[in-house]
């Protein structure tokens, strides 16, 4: 690894680091605010709430972490290949670790405070992952001039993500009342499912990947376009 | 010792073409002084070097390498422009280790020592420097880091007389010290005649000039007197501007390699040009088309 | 001290004003004339420019290289100089001032008077 992708790895991890301090600051804001009786039964609210909350604070992030990021790799010679990984990598990075954290957390809590806190913790760790590949996007989106295009390339992921995950839970939600052609048993087992950290985790992997896709479509597309 | 190539460069803006098929080639040590008037695309095509803005066409080649999406070619560049990309609350300290950390050997002892005469403060932060203190901090980071083509855009923009003196002597200390290839661009050209060995101008989205400083200005002439004569005698050779002065005297500007016995009509004088005016005429629409027409506005302005 | 124009290349005044503070006694023989380094970076000209000139004394002999220490000025530099001056002397001075007196109308032997008193003025001034 070149000279140039350490020391951007190390300003963005920091840079993260703060942009992370501020989503969970406002994640946990929302939860207290919405905070009536079970969690676990709120949180299809929260998390698709959280998820546009994320994704508005990205595209504000946008213009100052990611532009600066972009001029500082030209002032240091980081070329784009190297810095679009440096960006996938340090989001995920961090992303990673709070699923990881989220999970050890969830299982302390189902073990000695007899709490069913997972899906907070995993609702905090697909929000805020959301939230730094919205980053990525928006760093990438920085070596284009242009707000409708920042518009277009951020926000369409991300509100696809949102309206994705709200019709799943609404779903769910329905299901779970009118007994739609599922049995009392098979809906049990789609609440269990749904509310269990594993599924969770494939939603994740799968909502970074779809991310990173998305983003390479819409880079190579600009590429093609401004440059 | 690093060399730069740059194969057929062209660069659009969308319906606009504002550089067409530039070939530059920088092979030697050297300050190559690169002029030309606001908006040429002096700017853009330093910004393409450097890999910031794609070109629309064409090739920058650094030792036989394409700098595209090239790490390995493009820490050997440098380029100081108008952009500030250091956060407000970055020291100055901080950012000399960051320059460190990319291209090493960063020349802490000289750019501390350069701060001071500058005038700016190791532990200040970008926020609290004025405009002429950050341009002297990018100043100071240019001529220290450890690169081996160096650009400077505009890089006395806000420096008071003072301080532009100070960089000329800066610059050609550091280069005596390490000779590598500075790219300067600047509108302050009879600053910067002496000290730059190769002379660049572009005009009109081409390279109109490209040579050793010596040569450019040793074909620069300009050939004064009555108008008919000058017009007559300037005829034998390469006239790229004329103007009409005061009544019947008129002027050209000759740019052209000059027999040396030649001999020069009594009533005509044939001088050498400085360099900006050089520039000047070249890259202005003919002054004597301009000056023909408004005398004959003027004439007739009084029938 | 230097002082450059437009009328020739720079390294061209650098080296004929160099060669008159030679002349002028300013720099004796044996004295080190300063650094092309120097130079350069008071008189912010291009050191390439800089060596050009100071080159074009060593090439006519009035300044000498030592290794790692600088550039001197020769043992006969002076006479060098006030010999090749002499050689010039008709073609610099001589032919203007000719030029100049027929313009004005002045003959010979009013321009010889103007010698002489030239030469009486500069005795009593000394």
């Amino acid at each position: 690894m070149s000279k140039g992708a350490k020391f951007l790895i190390k300003y963005r991890l920091i840079a993260n680091g703060i942009a992370l301090g501020i989503g969970v600051g406002i994640y946990l804001l929302l939860t207290l605010l919405f905070n009536i009786g079970d969690l676990a039964n709120v949180w299809p609210a929260i998390l698709s709430g959280s998820i546009g909350v994320a994704t508005v604070v990205g595209l504000v992030m946008l213009f100052v972490l990611p532009r600066r990021s972009f001029n500082l790799a030209v002032q240091f010679g980081i070329d784009r290949n190297t810095l679009w990984w440096t960006d996938i990598l340090t989001p995920v990075c961090w992303s990673l670790l709070i699923t990881i954290l989220g999970l050890l957390f969830q299982q302390f809590a189902t073990n000695n405070l007899g709490h069913n806190q997972g899906s907070f913790w995993i609702g905090m760790a697909i929000i805020l992952s959301l939230f730094f590949t919205t980053q990525v996007l928006a760093d990438i989106v920085a070596l284009v001039h242009g707000f409708w295009k920042v518009v277009v390339i951020v926000g369409l992921p991300s509100l696809l993500m949102s309206i994705l995950i709200w019709i799943l839970t609404c779903i769910a939600q329905w299901m779970s009342k009118t007994n739609w052609t599922l049995s009392q048993h098979q809906i049990n087992q789609i609440e269990h499912l749904l509310t269990s950290p594993g599924i969770w985790t494939v939603v994740l992997i799968v909502c970074i990947a779809i991310m990173i896709l998305l983003t390479w479509v819409f880079t190579k597309m600009i590429r093609l376009q401004r440059d | 010792m690093t060399t730069m190539h740059i194969n057929s460069l062209s660069k659009r803006f969308g319906r606009t073409t504002i550089l067409k098929d530039i070939n530059l080639k920088f092979d030697s040590n050297g300050i190559y002084g690169l002029f030309g008037r606001n908006g040429v695309g002096k700017s853009t095509l330093l910004n393409m070097i450097v890999d910031g803005i794609r070109p629309t066409d064409g090739t920058i080649e650094v030792d036989g390498q394409n700098v595209k999406d090239n790490g390995q070619a493009l820490t050997k560049l440098w380029l100081m422009n108008a952009s500030m990309p250091f956060g407000k609350w970055t020291s100055v300290t901080t950012i000399m280790k960051w320059v460190d950390a990319v291209y090493g050997d960063f020349d802490f002892a000289n750019a501390k020592r350069m701060l001071q005469e500058f005038g700016v403060k190791e532990n200040a932060h970008v926020g609290r420097l004025s405009t002429g203190q950050q341009t002297s901090l990018k100043l100071v980071l240019a001529l220290n880091v450890n690169a081996t083509i160096i650009m400077l855009d505009e890089p006395v923009l806000g420096l008071d007389a003072n301080h532009r003196e100070l960089f000329y002597s800066e610059l050609l200390r550091t280069y005596s010290e390490k000779p590598r290839i500075f790219i300067v661009a600047t509108h302050l050209i009879d600053e910067i005649a002496h000290l730059v060995n190769h002379v660049i101008i572009i005009d009109q989205q081409h390279v109109v000039i490209d040579d050793a400083t010596d040569t450019v200005l040793q074909q620069a002439y300009q050939l004064s007197g009555p108008q008919e004569q000058v017009t007559a005698f300037g005829r034998h050779f390469k006239v790229i501007n004329h103007s009409a002065r005061m009544g019947k005297l008129g002027q050209v500007i000759i740019y052209d390699q000059l027999p040396t016995d030649l001999k020069v009509p009594a009533d005509l004088t044939l001088n050498h040009l400085d360099l900006q005016s050089l520039f000047i005429a070249m890259t202005s629409p003919d002054m004597g088309q301009i000056a023909s027409a408004q005398s004959t506005k003027e004439a007739h302005h009084h029938e | 001290m230097f002082h450059f124009d437009d009328s020739g290349p720079i390294y061209t005044q650098l080296a004929d004003q160099l060669e008159e503070l030679i002349f002028t006694g300013v720099f004796q023989a044996g004295d080190q004339v300063p650094s092309t380094t120097q130079v350069s970076r008071e008189l912010h000209v291009n050191p390439a420019t800089v060596l050009k000139g100071m080159n074009r004394l060593v090439d006519d002999g009035l300044l000498e290289k030592r290794r790692g220490r600088g550039m001197f000025v020769t043992k006969d530099a002076r006479q060098q100089i006030m010999s090749k001056r002499k050689q010039h002397f008709y073609d610099d001075y001589i032919q203007s001032v000719v030029t100049e007196a027929q313009k004005l109308g002045l003959t010979e032997e009013h321009l010889i008077e103007l010698i002489k008193r030239g030469y009486q003025d500069d005795n009593n001034a000394h």
